[in-house]
This record gives structure tokens, C-alpha cells and sequence, in this order.
């Protein structure tokens, strides 16, 4: 197929680094996965070391670092700011943050929490929801952020659902070197995050309004935080989104989950049926749907901006067009916008 | 989702045969050589850019003028033997200059009677034949084996019914489709088009079909025909390839096999766009895209219109959706 044509006009901070380290402090967390948090963080909002230059970029509205929280509260600037704790001793003080994103709608704010199963999971898990009812106040204390009547958890680390939010293995002494990406569209309504392991991507967030919504979808979005408790597994691939309804929304108050659809056949999406086209050497490339089969709110939802399906077992890296400018570039099985540089999954 | 058609359209509809099983020396019931000489008819006789006969057989004369005048001029045989039988080429220039279909009335066994076909179609023109042996070219490629599944959508082999069939094609010739019914079920589906946006490197594209069953049980325009298998014949570069008709999907099926109630949001029904994708050994890729036809949603089935205002622009059969003339489509007697 031909390259695909993008709608938005995108900006990037890639290409971040978080060196292996092991080292917990008091913090319950490897030191390598609060960095990375932490940098993500930075660059989702402008701010600290790792500051990404976005036109909208996300807003701190209220946070905890552990010792104290607040409106805006004190942030996150060091990665000991950043404290998790057991989920099930929610008296325990431990990091916040609640982050809200207009280019969405008014109030569209995130909130991760950083808890785990156990702490012995040394920051392998998150608590994410989004909500666009303003979370507001009342979660000012360093032990129970507020969240918002339309809350919709996005990652839940009660063990169960499982927290994994891009680093990988619970605990131990594995945690490796990370690579992060951030991309935005310059009018705030999209924002992705790919994480990866050496060659592995191993996380991908996404908070989009989406294209052509439903009429009567009124402040649609879909979003996602989704890990593997692993470093073999690559997340953005057709199990996960295409197989599997893991993208989250919210329609007329109830919570709704959605497939990512792809053009296909036999059963199977044109990127996991063909490779390269042999006439003319072009590459699989499918716009993606969002379809919901929730009950009550069955249907096609809408589409993704500037997100494209891609053939299977190309892996992470390869750029489109194939004259080297590297517009696009493949995170697995997904084609996301690039900035020209190389995509370095690896130290 | 809103539909809109590339082409503008000419019908020919409705069409009913009554049931009768006289066979009287042509090896096939009555009705199955109605309708087949009124499909022939059909395709002779749209107003704009309509095909033209090239050579036909009787099975008593053969030449290159339309030798089939009535039901007595289709005369099946057995496959297997060299006894005169009639055939008929007939020429669509819109697809390409010399793109022609060559149906010979055989089948594996007299007995079948006429439930099925020989199909080839060519774009250099098929040459030759006489009462006992059909033409030939040399690029054709098999669309229909009488052999083997050589059913066309008259239904099993020895039956009779009552059919009802449809034919429309664009006005610049480029796409012409058939479908046949018996009791509501579409026992039929033709089709010879010219893609959309084809491949640059895919000389004189084109994408053909003729499914049938050997019983009246099965829908041919259907996701387990087209979607799940690759019954849309084509060559390229002199080899024939067999095509899938792909459709938007998730969940590992087509997403009008997933959803199985209107949009619940705004309440649309499914309308998915149609590749043409190729997994043929040397030519695997996506080729192009079907003008005008779309999948739709299983659970809506034959005889649901579109748009919802009751201007039937469009109808479904079974898994497909088809522009229409704004007539009720009957599909029983």
C-alpha cells in the first residue's frame, strides 16, 4: 500500500534513556523505573531535565511525592520523589500524580498512582485512570488521591488485572536498560509513549480523541497504559489491541472497552497475512478502527488518528517512506509518525 | 457507516424463472437454460456499454454471431465425452479491449442437468471452436471447472426450482455483477470488474468470479466465500491468482461478523470498503479495491436496504452490500 498520510502535525521527545540500575532506597522501586517514570513525566508536561517542548503539554493539577501532596503539590523533580507502596495498605503514604490534558476536553486528567501488588514488585506496576470530570479537591493528602465521578481505570494493580505499565518483570534483580519515546500532536489531542528493552517494545500509553466519533459520543477518547511482564513479548502487536478489546473509553457513563480493527482477511488482519507486496515492494499498511463490543454500546466508535496497522513480523524500526526520510517508523506491529531519527530501541 | 457509490448504475432485476424440470434432449431443465439465456440476454442488453457476443455453439452450428435464440440452443454435455454442446463468448471491451467469458454448457455427468458450467475468462481474446470443442485462448484462465465444483448458482445437481435473478453493471462497463436466488437464499454470484486503484505493475486488471452450490441452502455473498477464501480470479504477469475480498475486522473476523446489532451509539449499520488481496505463491499484496461493493453485517442479512429513509439505494445481500435501483429485491417466486 501506499504511505499513509498524516492528519496532525507532531512533535516528539525521543529517544530517552534510563541506565539499568536495581537500587530500591525506601522507594520500593528499582531506581532505572523511576527514572524513567519521572522522565516521562517531565516530558509530558514541559518540565525538569527531560522536558519536552509540546505546544499543549500536560499540567500537573495535583500530586504527592510521598511526604507531602497537594494543588499543585510538590511534583515530581527527583526520582525520590517517586515512593511506591502496597496497594493493600492504603493507609501508607507513597507518590501521586494527576495530570490533566485540554487538548483532550476541558478536563481530561490522568492519575497514576504508584502502587503495586507488592512491594517486593519494585515498580513493575502502576495504578493509571483517566476521567473528565475534574478529579478535584479533596485528594490532597499524601495517602488517597481524589478521583473524579467518571473515573475509568486504565491499569489496576490489585494483581488481578495487573499494573504492568511498560517495565517489565515483578521484582527481582532484573530491570534492565529502558528507552522511552513521547509523541504528541501539536494540538494536545493525541499523546503516545513507547517503551522498550533492547529490541523489545515492552510499553505503549495512548490518549487520543478519536477520528470521526460515533455521533452522540459526547467528549469521546480512548486510552490505554498497557505493559508486559516481560522483555520478550512487544506490546503494539495484534494480540493485544486487535485480538483483545484493551482499549479503554467511556460512553454516556458507563466504561467501555474497544478493539483496534485493521483491514483483513481469513481471519486474520492484511499485516499478519502478507508480507511486502511483491509487485511493487510496498509494505501493509491498514487505517485503524476503534470498535466497542460492550454490551449496550456495541459499534464502530470512530478511527485512530495517525496510527496504522503494519505487517507482522517486520518488527520494530523500520522507516517509511523507504527513501530515508523516516516520516514513519514501525513499533511492532503499529506505524507511528517519526521525527527522521533513528528509533533507538537499545542503549 | 454512509456508503457512496464511484459509478452510476444500470439494473436489470427481479427476474423470475418458474420451475420446470423438461429436459428434451439439451441435458438440462428447462429453467436452468431459461435463466442462463436470460442472464446472456441481460448482459446483451444494457443500455450503455453492453457485452457483445463474439462466437457462440448451438450444438448443431457453431460462428461467430449469438447462436443462442432460445432455450433449445443450450445444449449441455458430459464433460468427459466429445459430443456437440453449446458455448458462448461474449465481450466486455470496458474491462480491457479483448476481455472476453466463454461459458460452455458441460458438466461432469448429463445427469447434473445443467446445474453446472465450464467458465474461462481471457483478455487476448478466446479464437476457434466448433460444436464439439470450445475455444481457446491464450491467456485464459478458469473461472469454472465442470468437472469440479462447476455450479453456477442454479443449484444441486438433477434439482428444479423456481429462480429470480439480478443483473447490474456500471455504465462505463467496467463492473457487472449477477445474482441468483432460489427461496431467498443467493444460490449465485457473478462478477467481472475492473478494480479500483490497482496496482501500477497489474497490466489490464481485473477480477472475476462464478460461485455456485450443489444445493440451495448456501448464500455466495458471504464472508465464508469471499472473505475466508480466495475466490476472486485474476492473473498477472500470465499466471492466474486467486484473490480475498478483505474488509475492515478485529477479534480474527471481519467486523461485520463481530457486531451483530447497529451501532448502539448512533445506530448505523456496518459498511466496510472491499480489498482485493493476493496470497498466490509469487504474487502475494494487496492489488486494489472492489468499486461499489462493500461487506455489511451478517446479522442484517439479504433484503435489508440503505440508506434508512426508503430510497433502497443500496441492498445487502446475504453479507454484501450492493448499489440498487430503489425496487424491492425479490428472491423467491
Amino acid at each position: 500500500m501506499t504511505d499513509p498520510t498524516i492528519q496532525k502535525t507532531w512533535e516528539f521527545a525521543l529517544n530517552g534513556v534510563a541506565l539499568a540500575n536495581t537500587t530500591l532506597g525506601a522507594t520500593n522501586a528499582h531506581q532505572d523505573r523511576r527514572e524513567m517514570m519521572l522522565d516521562i513525566i517531565q516530558a509530558l508536561t514541559n518540565a525538569g531535565p527531560h522536558s519536552g517542548t509540546f505546544t499543549v503539554p500536560w499540567t500537573v493539577v495535583q500530586s504527592s511525592n510521598g511526604s507531602t501532596a497537594g494543588t499543585p503539590g510538590p511534583g515530581w523533580g527527583s526520582i525520590s520523589d517517586l515512593v511506591w507502596r502496597d496497594e493493600d495498605s492504603p493507609g501508607t503514604a507513597y507518590s501521586w500524580i494527576l495530570l490533566q490534558q485540554t487538548g483532550i476536553s476541558a478536563t481530561f486528567q490522568l492519575l497514576i498512582g504508584l502502587e503495586s501488588d507488592t512491594v517486593a514488585d519494585d515498580g513493575a506496576q502502576i495504578f493509571a485512570a483517566v476521567g473528565q470530570v475534574a478529579f478535584g479537591a479533596g485528594g490532597t493528602t499524601t495517602t488517597a488521591p481524589a478521583l473524579p465521578s467518571d473515573g475509568r481505570v486504565i491499569r489496576d494493580d490489585d494483581g488481578t488485572s495487573q499494573g504492568y505499565w511498560g517495565s517489565g518483570f515483578d521484582g527481582g534483580a532484573v530491570s534492565p536498560a529502558y528507552r522511552w519515546d513521547v509523541a504528541m500532536s501539536s494540538d494536545g489531542q493525541c499523546t503516545r509513549v513507547f517503551i522498550f528493552v533492547d529490541t523489545i517494545n515492552t510499553g505503549f500509553w495512548l490518549f487520543d480523541v478519536p477520528d470521526n466519533p460515533a455521533s452522540g459520543w459526547t467528549n469521546p477518547y480512548v486510552a490505554t497504559i498497557f505493559g508486559e511482564s516481560n522483555f520478550t513479548n512487544n506490546v503494539c502487536r495484534y494480540a493485544n489491541f486487535l485480538d483483545a478489546a484493551n482499549m479503554k473509553g467511556r460512553y454516556s457513563g458507563t466504561d467501555t472497552t474497544m478493539f483496534l480493527s485493521s483491514e483483513g482477511f481469513a481471519n486474520s488482519a492484511v499485516g499478519e497475512q502478507m508480507k511486502s507486496n511483491q509487485l511493487n515492494n510496498t509494505w501493509p499498511v491498514s487505517e485503524i478502527g476503534v470498535y466497542s463490543e460492550t454490551s449496550t454500546f456495541m459499534g464502530r466508535m470512530g478511527t485512530l488518528f495517525d496510527l496504522w496497522w503494519g505487517e507482522d513480523a517486520i518488527g520494530s524500526g523500520r522507516y517509511y517512506p523507504q527513501t530515508g526520510t523516516k516520516l514513519y517508523v514501525n513499533v511492532s506491529r503499529m506505524i507511528v509518525p517519526w521525527d527522521g531519527s533513528s528509533l533507538m530501541g537499545t542503549r | 457507516m454512509a456508503v457512496t457509490t464511484t459509478k452510476t448504475w444500470q439494473f436489470n432485476l427481479n427476474n423470475i424463472v418458474l420451475s420446470d424440470n423438461t429436459v428434451s434432449g439439451t441435458n438440462a431443465h428447462f429453467d436452468r437454460r431459461s435463466m442462463l439465456l436470460g442472464i446472456k440476454n441481460a448482459l446483451k442488453g444494457f443500455g450503455t456499454q453492453p457485452w457483445t457476443v463474439v462466437s457462440s455453439s448451438d450444438s448443431s452450428t457453431s460462428g461467430a454471431s449469438d447462436l443462442w435464440v432460445d432455450e433449445g440452443d443450450l445444449v449441455w454435455r458430459d464433460d468427459d465425452g466429445a459430443a456437440a454442446f453449446s458455448w458462448i463468448v461474449l465481450r466486455q471491451t470496458a474491462i480491457s479491449t479483448t476481455f472476453d467469458l466463454l461459458i460452455t454448457c458441460e458438466e461432469d455427468s448429463v445427469n447434473n442437468d445443467g446445474s453446472r458450467m465450464g467458465a474461462w475468462v481471457a483478455q487476448a481474446g478466446f479464437t476457434g471452436g466448433s460444436t464439439t470443442v470450445r475455444p481457446t485462448a491464450t491467456d485464459e484462465r478458469q473461472l469454472r471447472d465442470s468437472t469440479n465444483f462447476g455450479w453456477w448458482g442454479s443449484g444441486g445437481d438433477g434439482g428444479t426450482y423456481t429462480y429470480r435473478w439480478h443483473a447490474m453493471q456500471s455504465t462505463d462497463g467496467q463492473c457487472t455483477r449477477v445474482l441468483t436466488f432460489v427461496n431467498d437464499v443467493n444460490t449465485g454470484f457473478w462478477f467481472f470488474d475492473k478494480p479500483a486503484n490497482p496496482l501500477s505493475q497489474w497490466t489490464n486488471p481485473y477480477v472475476a468470479s462464478i460461485q455456485g452450490s450443489n444445493d440451495i441452502t448456501t448464500n455466495e455473498c458471504s464472508f465464508a466465500r469471499y472473505y475466508d477464501t480466495a475466490q476472486g480470479g485474476s492473473q498477472f504477469g500470465g499466471l492466474a491468482i486467486g484473490l480475498y475480498l478483505s474488509g475492515e475486522g478485529f477479534g480474527s473476523a471481519a467486523v461485520g461478523e463481530q457486531v451483530t446489532v447497529p451501532n448502539q451509539q448512533d445506530g448505523t449499520f456496518i459498511a466496510s470498503e472491499m480489498g482485493l488481496c493476493s496470497l498466490s505463491s509469487t504474487f502475494t499484496g494487496r492489488m486494489g479495491e472492489m468499486f461499489d461493493l462493500w461487506w455489511g453485517f451478517s446479522f442484517a442479512g439479504t433484503g435489508s436496504y440503505y440508506p434508512d429513509t426508503g430510497t433502497k439505494t443500496y441492498v445487502q445481500v446475504q453479507d454484501m452490500i450492493f448499489p440498487w435501483d430503489g425496487s424491492t429485491l425479490i428472491g423467491t417466486k
